[in-house]
């Protein structure tokens, strides 16, 4: 047992492992978030960058819902239409600043998030339907013509008042913190804790005491705040859209498979698997996006059939090789990533 | 609720069996019927268990023990019937909230949390057992363990863990499932040592479901026989070992 002989080498060697990994969780936050922040000094073209930013942020979100959870968010998309028209609303209707919408945008999906707090009663494949479903109505709704006061319906959000390529390519990057900030949170908190417990196991967590419902609430919540502030920034960013643009399926599904891809239940994984795929649809993908979808059904496939931890368990799996395994390091899948 | 209880209620060697004291009934089933679709897998199931007592629940393979003992903890409704704790009727409520109102349990197959640690195992119960951690998994024979993951442990210390997760959440009632089941000869000892310092010790009252006669009358002589969903004997143990009915469901399985 490697392990008890470690933890009864004494009061040294926990506080170094204590301190090695605060530097870890410090490092994944600030890595990313200074890399996207430099971005602009490489390639100008801020739309591209906002768009992966928000990637990064989404994958992030499916990786605390999915990673922590085991429910695979079909309707993931809902969070993100429901930040975009926040924002819209915040700035037409209530004269907010665009900071102030994004915030607003993320507020508004975590209602919808409360609202369907009763789907996570459901069993996984039955929670991925009706979550599916949940987006399809929200977005008929907004896109409703009888709500054109609201949200202008069908034809469209103008956001151009409040343009700033500058100000929501910054956002944005404190965005991605933020998301960065949750996962590691997340991962070194009890609810985290609680959260792979019943991940593990939900009658022996049930039986432990653990409100399965409640802690599932609040991975729920979380993962809605993010995909919110990510489509809020979003819509910002592009300035002006239509409901089919921020409710579009399309968006859940390259979320998750950014997060599968490199890896759920890691904390960089996401990044990598957005970053990395967002570049190659936008290199290929973007003028025959039907093309690109199949591509990506099919790295689906692969990665539910070969490697079910993503990119993130290659790299653990070149390193436990290397002989290097030790504590909790950056890149530590919660668990298996069947879907229940 | 379990701090403030005597650390030394009177154990079952000490109280003649049957005797129940009114006001001193922890555990009441009342009537409790279980249906799984056409099949009657508990009908009008009633037993009581007194404060400090130890009883034993035995039956042939399917005979309904282990829903016993989930209806009891919450795993599964009654379809008709009751349960009270202390007089309050708790069927109904959900496992989490009978884990906080002092009701716990092991799992037949033991149900750890393989990728934690064992120590992890019991920081995901809630606390209210006025045991440390450490001390509890010293109970249970788990000393020294504690940063060992849980998928790592032998089938006999994961019961071992499961038994500790139950004790962390300090019920005051504890449901074990064929603890004994694939023990050594000494690993069986070991365990009915500790099932009896629990409720010497710690005051718990046990309902003990086990195959194994001879690891049961190490805890109990006081014995509740199920056979096909319904209960065929209640008494002491010698006396069920001679009782005609109860020979012929064990001798006809
Ligand atoms: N969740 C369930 N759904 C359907 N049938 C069930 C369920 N749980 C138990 N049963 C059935 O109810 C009956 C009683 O099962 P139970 O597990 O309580 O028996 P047991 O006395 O614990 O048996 P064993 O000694 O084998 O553990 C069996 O016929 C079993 O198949
Ligand atoms: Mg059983």
């Amino acid at each position: 047992m490697p392990n008890v002989a470690a933890g009864a080498s004494g009061q040294r060697a926990t506080s170094a492992q204590i301190w090695r990994r605060r530097a870890i969780d410090l490092a994944s936050v600030l890595v990313p978030t200074v890399l996207f922040a430099l971005a602009r000094t490489v390639d100008s073209n801020l739309l591209l960058l906002v768009s992966i930013m928000v990637y990064v942020v989404l994958a992030q979100g499916v990786n605390v819902i999915y990673g922590f959870t085991g429910y695979l968010p079909f309707g993931y998309v809902g969070f993100f239409g429901a930040g975009a028209y926040g924002a819209y609303v915040a700035v037409a209707h209530l004269g907010a600043n665009a900071v102030e919408a994004t915030a607003l945008g993320g507020v508004a999906a975590v209602l919808v998030g409360v609202v369907l707090i009763p789907l996570l009663r459901l069993r996984g494949a039955y929670f991925a339907i009706a979550s599916l479903a949940a987006a399809l109505a929200l977005s008929s709704i907004v896109s409703n013509p009888a709500v054109t006061s609201v949200t202008n319906g069908p034809y469209g959000a103008d956001l151009t008042r409040v343009f700033s390529s500058g100000g929501s390519y910054w956002t944005a990057v404190v965005i991605v913190a933020l998301a960065m900030v949750s996962v590691v949170a997340l991962r070194r908190s009890r609810l985290g804790l609680l959260l792979r417990a019943v991940r593990a196991d939900q009658v022996s967590a049930s039986c432990a005491g653990v409100n399965v419902v409640a802690a599932r609430t609040g991975a729920w919540l979380l993962s809605a705040l993010l995909a919110g502030l990510a489509g809020a920034v979003y819509a910002w960013s592009i300035s002006v859209f239509y409901p089919t643009a921020v409710f579009d399926t399309t968006i859940s599904l390259f979320a998750i498979v950014f997060a599968l891809f490199g890896g759920v239940g890691t904390v960089l994984g996401p990044v990598v698997g957005a970053v990395v795929l967002y570049y190659v649809y936008n290199a290929i993908g973007v003028n025959d996006p039907q093309y690109f979808q199949l591509i990506f059904g099919v790295v689906i496939v692969i990665i539910a059939l070969f490697l079910p931890g993503g990119l993130a368990a290659l790299a653990l799996g070149a390193r436990r090789r290397l002989g290097a395994r030790r504590g909790l390091g950056g890149a530590q899948p919660v668990g298996g990533s069947d879907v229940r | 609720m379990f701090a403030e209880q005597a650390p030394s209620a009177p154990s079952a060697e000490t109280r003649p069996p049957g005797e129940a004291g009114p006001g001193n009934e922890l555990l009441v089933v009342d009537g409790v019927t279980k249906l799984f679709g056409p099949l009657r897998a508990l009908d009008e199931v009633s037993l009581r268990v007194n404060s400090g007592e130890v009883l034993g629940l035995v039956g042939p393979n399917g005979s309904g023990k282990t829903t016993v003992i989930n209806v009891i903890s919450g795993l599964l409704e009654p379809t008709s019937g009751e349960v009270r704790l202390n007089g309050q009727r708790v069927s109904g409520l959900a496992p989490h909230r009978l884990a906080r109102k002092g009701i716990n349990r092991t799992f037949q197959i033991p149900k750890p949390f393989p990728e934690l640690t064992v120590s992890e195992n019991l920081k995901v119960a809630v606390h209210a057992s006025r045991l440390a951690d450490a001390e509890i998994l010293e109970l249970v024979g788990l000393g020294g363990g504690a940063e060992r993951l849980a998928s790592e442990l032998t089938a006999s210390d994961q019961k071992r863990l499961d038994l500790a997760r139950a004790l962390v959440t300090g019920p005051r009632l504890l449901l074990v499932d064929e603890l004994g089941a694939g023990l050594s000869k000494s690993e069986l000892d070991e365990l009915a040592v500790i099932l009896r310092r629990l409720v010497a010790e710690l005051g718990i009252t046990l309902l003990v479901v086990e195959h194994l006669l001879g690891f049961l009358e190490q805890v109990t002589d006081k014995v509740t026989v199920l056979n096909a969903g319904a209960i065929i004997f209640s008494g002491v143990l010698s006396e069920a070992l001679a009782d005609p009915t109860v020979i012929k469901v064990f001798i006809g399985e």
